[in-house]
């Protein structure tokens, strides 16, 4: 018996002792870079793109991708994270060397990325950031807290660092919903004659953004300007004052889309910050591209910054691009 | 004697059971803990601030040997001097600047002197701390903003400028932002003849 004691309890010990030296193996293993899943084809998986900003996602990685010689599938989950799973899964059936991905949720989309992760496959995140580190291989996303302060410089500028104004939020459970609102209020809140009026969430919606200005400009027939969470917003908020007979209204949105850059052509949008989503996609793709010949990227997190667009440089923006 | 075994056995998988798990933590102590505690931009931008003026300081260009190349990146560090040619003031006078002709440098030259600073550009060119230092944009902004704070405190305030300084010879290191034609400049040192 006292043997059986002894053995267990050293038996425990050397437990313990081998304890570190496994992780330590662990640690060097998920250093390695993954070997992708053995073709020569590059899933882009995007939201729906019938909104611009993601066609150009799939567009501008394909050309890239096909460029670097790469056989290229473009599928759109529709901001459901069940339907992007499907796609990773397809992704790993079709023995894919990469996954450049726009994300269905900071959460919602963990289990794909570990899954393909597991498979060998290493997956790009664009655009939106997911909630865990160290299963991606980048996180590119635009610093929309630098964008919303340098188009809130603009903007504070042009109302003459006062007046009345509203706010439209973008969707509430949506992170850049608030990273754009904190950062605007961090520009304007430090001037003491402004003041907002109402705050509403149209839930970055064009329409619900037209209806929401109208109600808001018929309670507050002395507003003189409008901050957007994003272009789409910003565009029904135009139309909607454009309507009311009010195009002296100082208006922003984010985003840096060509409808938004006509009405800032037209003088009825003070600006909006381009998210250098072309930019950012083909860094993505040149990336993976890096990482399959041996290169991984120096930093997981990466931050590509906006461009504040007004009057001044709105010449320079087309389809997301800005050329200096 | 089994028993007696038993009974160590029994007693030492009960200690080795319970470790860990009965450690009461009080509420608000978890950082101490676990290592996580508040984000406080101005405690980071404080004790970096020294070492922030120092490098950019040694970094720091002759505005005259200015040339075109150097506006690539999107911040540069230089140093300048020249007159006054006007105070600009904005906002109720929250936002400030100072016009100066730089010797050796052709275009306009504004230097912000707050209390409002607009931009980024002493966190941009610091090379101390990267946003991967940090828990997410609002906390890498945050910090940008409160490197500002520290312009105010520890250059600009303590030099109680007002339209006086017009005509008067400074000498200025900064963070500058712009092009050949117009230099938009946060100072990280600033005296004034």
């Amino acid at each position: 018996m006292k043997k059986l004691v002894v053995g267990i309890l050293a038996a425990a010990m050397v437990g313990t002792l081998f304890s570190g030296s496994v992780m330590a193996e662990s640690v060097a293993e998920e250093a390695a870079l993954l070997p992708g899943g053995g073709s020569n084809i590059i899933y882009i998986i995007t939201p729906s793109t019938s909104n611009p900003f993601f066609n150009t996602e799939q567009v501008v990685g394909s050309a890239k991708a096909e460029e670097l010689g790469y056989e290229v599938k473009c599928f759109s989950h529709d901001d459901d994270a069940a339907k992007q799973l499907e796609y990773f899964e397809a992704a790993i059936t079709d023995k894919a060397a990469a996954i450049i991905c726009d994300n269905a949720g900071a959460d919602a989309s963990v289990e794909a990325v570990q899954k393909a992760y597991d498979a060998g496959i290493p997956t790009f995140l664009i655009d939106r950031e997911i909630n865990e580190s160290g299963i991606a291989i980048s996180q590119i996303v635009a610093d929309n807290a630098q964008g919303a302060a340098a188009i809130a410089e603009c903007w504070v500028e042009a109302m003459d660092y006062g007046g009345k104004y509203a706010e439209l939020l973008g969707l509430e459970s949506d992170t850049n919903c608030w990273v754009r609102s904190e950062n605007y209020h961090a520009v304007i809140d430090e001037y003491e004659d402004f003041e907002m009026v109402a705050q509403q969430s149209a839930n970055w919606d064009q329409t619900e953004a037209y209806e929401k200005t109208e109600a808001i400009l018929q309670a507050n027939p002395d507003l003189n300007g409008i901050i957007c969470g994003n272009d789409t917003m910003a565009c029904g908020a135009v139309q909607a004052c454009i309507d009311a007979g009010r195009d002296d209204i100082k208006i922003i949105g984010l985003d840096g889309s060509d409808e938004a850059a006509n009405y800032i052509k037209s003088g009825n949008l003070v600006g909006t910050a381009l998210q250098q989503i072309a930019k950012i996609t083909e860094t993505a793709v040149e990336q993976a591209d890096a990482y399959l010949k041996g290169t991984a990227p120096a930093e997981e997190k990466q931050l590509v910054e906006c461009v504040a667009i007004t009057a001044d440089n709105v010449d320079k923006l087309s389809a997301f691009v800005y050329t200096e | 004697m089994k028993k007696i075994i038993a009974l160590f056995a029994a007693a030492a998988m009960s200690a080795a059971c319970l470790t860990g798990c009965v450690k009461i933590i009080d509420v608000g102590t978890e950082g101490q803990y676990t290592g996580e505690v508040a984000f406080d931009a101005a405690a980071d931008s404080g004790s970096d601030w020294a070492q922030i003026v120092q490098e950019i300081s040694d970094s720091a260009k002759a505005a005259a040997d200015l040339t075109a190349d150097d506006f690539g990146k999107k911040v540069v560090a230089v140093i300048l001097s020249g007159e006054v040619t006007e105070f600009e003031s904005k906002a109720n006078g929250k936002k400030n600047a100072l016009i100066v002709k730089a010797d050796g440098f052709d275009g306009a030259v504004k230097v912000q002197i707050g209390s409002i600073y607009s931009g980024t550009a002493i966190r941009d060119l610091q090379t101390l701390k990267v946003f991967e230092n940090f828990t997410n944009q609002t906390e890498w902004s945050q910090y940008a903003k409160a490197l500002n704070a520290e312009v105010d405190a520890q250059v600009v305030a303590p030099l109680a400028l007002d339209d006086s300084v017009v005509g008067k010879k400074v000498t200025i290191t900064g963070a500058a932002e712009g092009s050949m034609d117009e230099l938009t400049v946060t100072p990280v040192a600033l005296t004034v003849e």
